[in-house]
């Protein structure tokens, strides 16, 4: 919830410095200092907690509070990396979420921007967009909570499913928030009558994966594999989402960012760039749902047993990933 | 949560804890773990005031972490043409600018978290570095400043969330812990 009231509240204050003509220089620095208070506070309020154990006791190969800390921490490390890699779900599921962070992370880039070039009369379209945000982002992901609680009993794979169709659908909507403008004929009064409109059934739709598929990848790992098997999750995910905004960057070469060509491109890399991860993802989603069900029940791909494609297969999804990275970052530095 | 008539949290004081380890450090050894488990997984008996204090300033922290995201987003004609930037570049600061730190990092990070006993000094000296980081992105004039800007502010950013949810995992009890971390 805190991602989606913090846009909205961001969205507020992005209003309020644009109304009284606060350079984006100026808030930036008015955030570093306020960032440097509030540091002082936190040390200054906070004392460092005793350590709780967690919820289950890991193996005896797991003590955290060995004085041998990074031995330990890379037996550790070594551990967990050798369990996801046996796991059945753990790379498809992260393959997918990358593919949905993606999206997310371009429409957040890039769809104020776009959106405040087609709308330039609308004053409070910002503030309205975080508004959408803030209270559709945040009953979206309760509710998805609460759904998949309410049907834990029957199966757990209710994130998996929401995700997967809940991405597929608002890719439509999403669609038709891009193309508000030209819906209402040009107009731009109405055009923001079906923006906000379509933007809150994309947020209804898409918005409830995040809090409940986290708490399913929680889950499925066990207790002492999550601190490092979480890491090698969001390592690998902020790579891949990291590749929409340097797609972008390549795809709006050459164009200036108050021109007509920068509407055009940027709506046609927008309607396709999102949809596009959003059904890559949502395919994922619901490849992965047997294979959760396999790693829940503890089958997972012994030790020697590894078959030369799921070998290939991950060696390849490793060489490929850092490739890309590697490709995208130097060609958009020179090419820029 | 239940409170006992000095208005502290039910539970077993840190330093009583602490005392029945042979451990230096906050955290127990194997056979301490085993010995006082029961009176571990009780809740610390920090002040519930502080304990709000505390989450209060860690959400606040987190959120100014990622704040400056939505200053180049809906800044973004402004940020560009401010600093005869090009769009691809604007691409770069929004994407792998940021991203390969924070790829590169997550493990160190979650190293920090679990595993080492001075969260708070490390998250107050991020805390310091990306403020300083994001007042030097608003004085820079172009590109290659910004650039290295935000790679700083990424490598100050990058423990924010985790040492965050760390702490509060340890502040406050097991029941309350999901509420507070959402």
């Amino acid at each position: 919830m805190g991602v989606y009231v913090g846009e909205a509240i961001s969205a507020q204050i992005a209003t309020a410095f644009k109304k009284t003509d606060t350079p984006w220089n100026t808030a930036m620095k008015a955030i570093g200092i306020v960032g440097l208070v509030v540091a002082v506070l936190v040390r200054a309020a906070i004392r460092e907690p005793a350590r709780q154990p967690s919820l289950k006791q890991g193996e005896e190969s797991f003590e955290i509070d060995n004085p041998i800390h990074a031995h330990t921490a890379k037996t550790d490390l070594m551990a967990t990396l050798k369990h996801v890699l046996q796991m059945r779900s753990f790379w498809l599921l992260t393959i997918s979420a990358g593919f949905r962070q993606l999206s997310g992370n371009v429409f957040g880039y890039y769809m104020p921007g776009y959106l405040s070039s087609i709308y330039p009369s609308q004053a409070n379209l910002l503030s309205n967009y975080g508004i959408i945000v803030g209270v559709v982002g945040s009953f979206s992901v309760v509710a998805g909570g609460l759904i998949s609680s309410f049907l834990s009993r029957k199966t757990v794979m209710t994130p998996l499913y929401m995700t997967a169709f809940g991405g597929m659908v608002s890719s439509i909507f999403v669609v038709l928030m891009i193309f508000s403008k030209a819906i209402a004929g040009g107009d731009e009064s109405g055009g923001t009558i079906v923006l906000y409109g379509v933007m809150s059934a994309a947020y209804l739709t898409a918005e409830t994966w995040l809090g409940a598929f986290n708490s399913l990848l929680v889950l499925l790992l066990p207790p002492q594999y999550k601190t490092f098997g979480l890491a090698i999750y969001m390592s690998t995910i902020v790579l891949m989402y990291s590749t929409g905004p340097q797609i972008m960057a390549l795809a709006l070469r050459n164009i200036d960012v108050n021109s007509e060509g920068y509407v055009k491109r940027v709506r046609i890399v927008l309607a396709v760039l999102i949809p596009l991860g959003y059904w890559l993802a949502g395919i994922g989603f619901l490849f992965c749902i047997r294979k959760v069900g396999l790693d829940i029940q503890g089958d997972y791909v012994q030790q020697g047993e590894m078959s030369p494609t799921r070998k290939l297969s991950l060696t390849a999804f490793a060489v490929l990933l850092g490739c890309l990275v590697v490709a995208l970052f130097v060609t958009s530095l020179l090419f820029r | 949560m239940k409170l006992d008539s000095k208005g502290y949290a039910e539970g077993v004081d840190d330093t009583e804890a602490v005392a029945h380890s042979s451990s230096p450090l906050p955290h127990l050894s194997s056979s301490t773990k085993a010995g006082h488990q029961h009176l571990l997984v009780r809740r610390p008996s920090v002040p519930l005031w502080q304990v709000a204090i505390a989450v209060a300033l860690l959400l606040t922290n987190y959120f100014l972490a990622q704040y400056d995201k939505f200053i180049l987003s809906y800044f973004q004609s402004e940020v560009t043409s401010s600093l005869s930037m090009t769009l691809s570049e604007y691409g770069i600061l929004s994407g792998y600018a940021t991203g390969i730190v924070y790829a590169l990092l997550a493990i160190p990070v979650a190293y920090l978290a679990d595993y080492t006993g001075y969260r708070v000094w490390i998250l107050f000296a991020s805390a310091v570095w990306w403020s300083l980081c994001v007042i030097f992105q608003g004085l820079s004039h172009n590109f290659w400043q910004i650039l290295l800007a935000r790679i700083g502010m990424g490598i100050g950013q990058a423990p924010v969330e985790a040492l965050s949810v760390s702490l509060i995992s340890d502040l406050v009890g097991k029941e309350w812990v999901f509420f507070a971390e959402r």
